[in-house]
């Protein structure tokens, strides 16, 4: 008789093959094909379609730079996460509060009046003021569970992914309520933030804002000083890989799980105060039924695409910023080949989801050798 | 008060099955050492599977008790071998459980989609009137009997059979299971089993009892729900079939609290801070017995160097 078994051992040797660039993109290429296939079987669309329209996407890097912007600034705020072994899966939370308090100081907080007064130093003050009070609840919401991590041993994982749906509640209840605007048409939504605090859009590249651009270098080169030249950055790292080793040191593992989870969550809320300000100028009903793009959750793709080395955080952003587009150009161009009724969302999330399993696969390979072996 | 009663019994039946098969099914995945991450998004994609089956059965054969019991077996059975692979994947191959759970919520969630829509679509063709289910007063009494029934089943099979005791075992101590030589992979695709055709039920009981109907999203949120339950319940079925009937009450009533004047948004979201409050009281209180403590090698990566 025939038997098949797959080995699997550990590998001494590192080689390019195995090395993440490459990693990446193999897992983007199959992954495409495996949702390819996935979609296939209940369509009729055909590769070439499904394939251009993914180069098309690519190469529109226009429609790209907004997502990938948000997506690195996310992405490095789960990443670090990541590193202390906390699994950041509640910044889509985490960004939410960031946009309540974005919207809290430019509107109802006595800052407010800066605003309306017009002096351009002090509405730049006041706008730097509303990005770090984003920031600061980003960073209230997601000690919540590193705290009753530290110190229930609660997994944070339901009970963060279970904090998602609160923030949205939480944001609706405020909309609906106490911060429910006046010139609406009838619509539950909060007023406008006056045009004063609005970020500045850059001429010729409409998508983009000069805040934005700036802060994602800014978060994206101070979290890689943190991680790789402080001794913070050390402790974290330890606490991912070996918290035994941590406590035996003489260090407090508490105080580092809610400092690792206040950081991610401060440069979480950094991304939501930012998307408030600069793009969606006001909160809508209903936050939870697509919003905010889903961000926070398609952001914890770049951050395992680029597990543990911030350095790869930025072309993983390119990749998820490319799939979560890729979805909508689907859905508006090939919309007769595919599954009817399906929202775009929907095809990023399988996109998503096979990409990130075959990425996992192909991980391993990192540190083992898999072979099938037959034997008689 | 009757009235309220009337409605109450059979929707707290509906809610306390549901809850109740998928967190057992859910605890028997994770007490193999199979971190059930995925959940949410299989919970979503049997919701959406069930209805689906159910309309494509309906038009098939007609509409009827037959096709919506025969809905509900196909759910189960691809759900099952949904979870078997995702069990067997996590143990074949040294993996992180966290990401390939993550992904297939995903992918589940996005799937979910796809097929719930197909069967819109031949509903909007053939117009066929699914036969949901409904319980009545007098029969809602077996619904309850019925889930204390699961939960013993499980438990004998969990703490009385080889299989169950081998299905702990690999969740404790994958490594020393494998000496002894047993394919430690064949134990979790079977724990995958069984746990996922409870989930499918669940899944499906959703859809064909609970809300009776079908709506993009649908489901979203509630896989989550069950875990809570099933932490809650120490991932032990007898104390989770317990305890969900405090859960269901709390998810059934709980968004009705608007009437005594809480906002709507915030009374939607107490089913959540439940769920949490539960899960941080069960993780601090102090477990004497073995059974009720968290599988030790719950999520970690197994590895066995073959040997020459």
């Amino acid at each position: 008789m025939v038997k098949v078994s797959i080995v699997v051992t550990k590998r001494s040797r590192k080689s390019i093959a195995t090395s993440t660039p490459v990693i990446l993109l193999l897992s983007l290429l199959l992954g495409l094909v495996a949702s390819y296939t996935l979609i296939w079987t209940f369509s009729k669309l055909d590769p070439i379609s499904f394939f251009s329209t993914f180069y098309q996407t690519l190469i529109s890097y226009t429609g790209l730079l907004e997502p990938l912007l948000f997506l690195t600034i996310l992405g490095t705020a789960i990443s670090i996460a990541f590193y202390g072994s906390f699994w950041n899966v509640g910044a889509e939370g985490q960004y939410v509060f960031g946009m309540l308090g974005a919207i809290y100081l430019v509107m109802f907080s006595p800052v407010s009046e800066v605003f309306l007064n017009g002096d351009s130093a002090a509405n730049g003050v006041a706008k730097l003021l509303a990005v770090i009070s984003g920031g600061l609840l980003g960073l209230l919401w997601s000690l919540i569970p590193g705290a009753l991590k530290a110190y229930t041993r609660v997994s944070e994982v339901p009970v963060m992914l279970l904090m998602n749906y609160i923030a949205y509640s939480i944001s609706d209840y405020l909309t609906a309520g106490p911060w429910k605007g006046r010139y609406t048409y009838g619509y539950i939504r909060t007023d406008m933030i006056p045009e004063s605090s609005r970020l500045t859009v850059i001429s010729g590249l409409e998508v983009l804002r000069y805040e934005v651009v700036i802060a994602t270098i800014a978060v994206f080169a101070i979290a890689y000083l943190l991680i790789e030249y402080t001794r913070l950055g050390l402790e974290i790292k330890v606490l991912g890989s070996n918290p035994v080793a941590l406590k035996s040191s003489g260090r407090n593992e508490k105080k580092t799980i809610i400092l690792v989870s206040a950081i991610s969550g401060f440069i979480a809320g950094l991304a939501g105060a930012l998307r408030l300000l600069g793009y969606d100028y006001r909160l809508l009903y209903n936050i939870g039924d697509g919003k905010t793009g889903f961000y926070g959750y398609t952001a914890i793709l770049v951050a395992w695409l680029s597990f543990k080395d911030l350095r790869f955080v930025i072309p993983s952003a390119i990749i998820v910023s490319a799939l979560s587009s890729f979805g909508y150009r689907m859905q508006m161009f090939l919309k007769e080949l595919l599954p009817p009724g399906v929202s775009a969302f929907a095809f990023s999330q399988i996109f998503i989801g096979t990409t990130l399993v075959v990425y996992s696969l192909a991980r391993i390979t990192k540190e083992y050798s898999v072979k099938l072996v037959v034997r008689e | 008060m009757i009235e309220l009663l009337d409605w109450l019994i059979p929707t707290l039946a509906s809610a306390y099955v549901v809850y109740t098969l998928t967190a057992i099914g859910s605890t028997v995945i994770e007490r193999s050492g199979i971190l059930n991450l995925a959940i949410d998004g299989l919970f979503v994609l049997s919701s959406s599977l069930a209805y689906a089956y159910a309309i494509y059965l309906s038009i098939l054969l007609q509409p009827g008790v037959l096709a919506t019991a025969l809905s509900l077996l196909l759910t189960a059975v691809t759900t099952a071998l949904l979870y078997s692979i995702y069990t067997a994947l996590n143990t074949v191959l040294p993996v992180s459980q966290g990401a390939v759970g993550l992904s297939f919520m995903f992918i589940g969630y996005g799937l979910g989609a796809v097929v719930g829509n197909l069967g819109r679509v031949l509903f909007s063709l053939f117009r066929v009137r699914i036969e949901y289910i409904s319980v009545t007063q007098n029969s809602v009494v077996f619904t309850y009997l019925l889930m204390v029934l699961a939960a013993v089943l499980v438990y004998l099979v969990l703490y009385k059979l080889k299989l169950g005791v081998l299905i702990r075992a690999v969740g404790e101590d994958p490594r020393l299971v494998s000496q002894i030589g047993i394919n430690v992979a064949y134990v979790r695709f079977l724990s995958g089993l069984l746990g996922g055709v409870l989930i499918g039920i669940g899944g499906a009981l959703f859809t064909l009892w609970r809300v009776g109907g079908w709506s993009q999203g649908q489901g979203l949120s509630h896989g989550w729900l069950a875990y809570a339950v099933s932490i809650a319940g120490w991932r032990y079925p007898p104390v989770i079939a317990l305890v969900s009937v405090f859960f269901s009450l709390a998810y059934v009533l709980l968004p009705y609290l608007q009437s005594v004047g809480l906002p709507i948004e915030i009374s939607i979201a107490t089913p959540y801070v439940v769920s949490i409050v539960a899960m941080v009281f069960v993780s601090i209180t102090h477990r004497r017995s073995v059974a009720l403590l968290d599988p030790k090698s719950l999520g970690k990566t197994f590895f066995r160097e073959e040997q020459a």
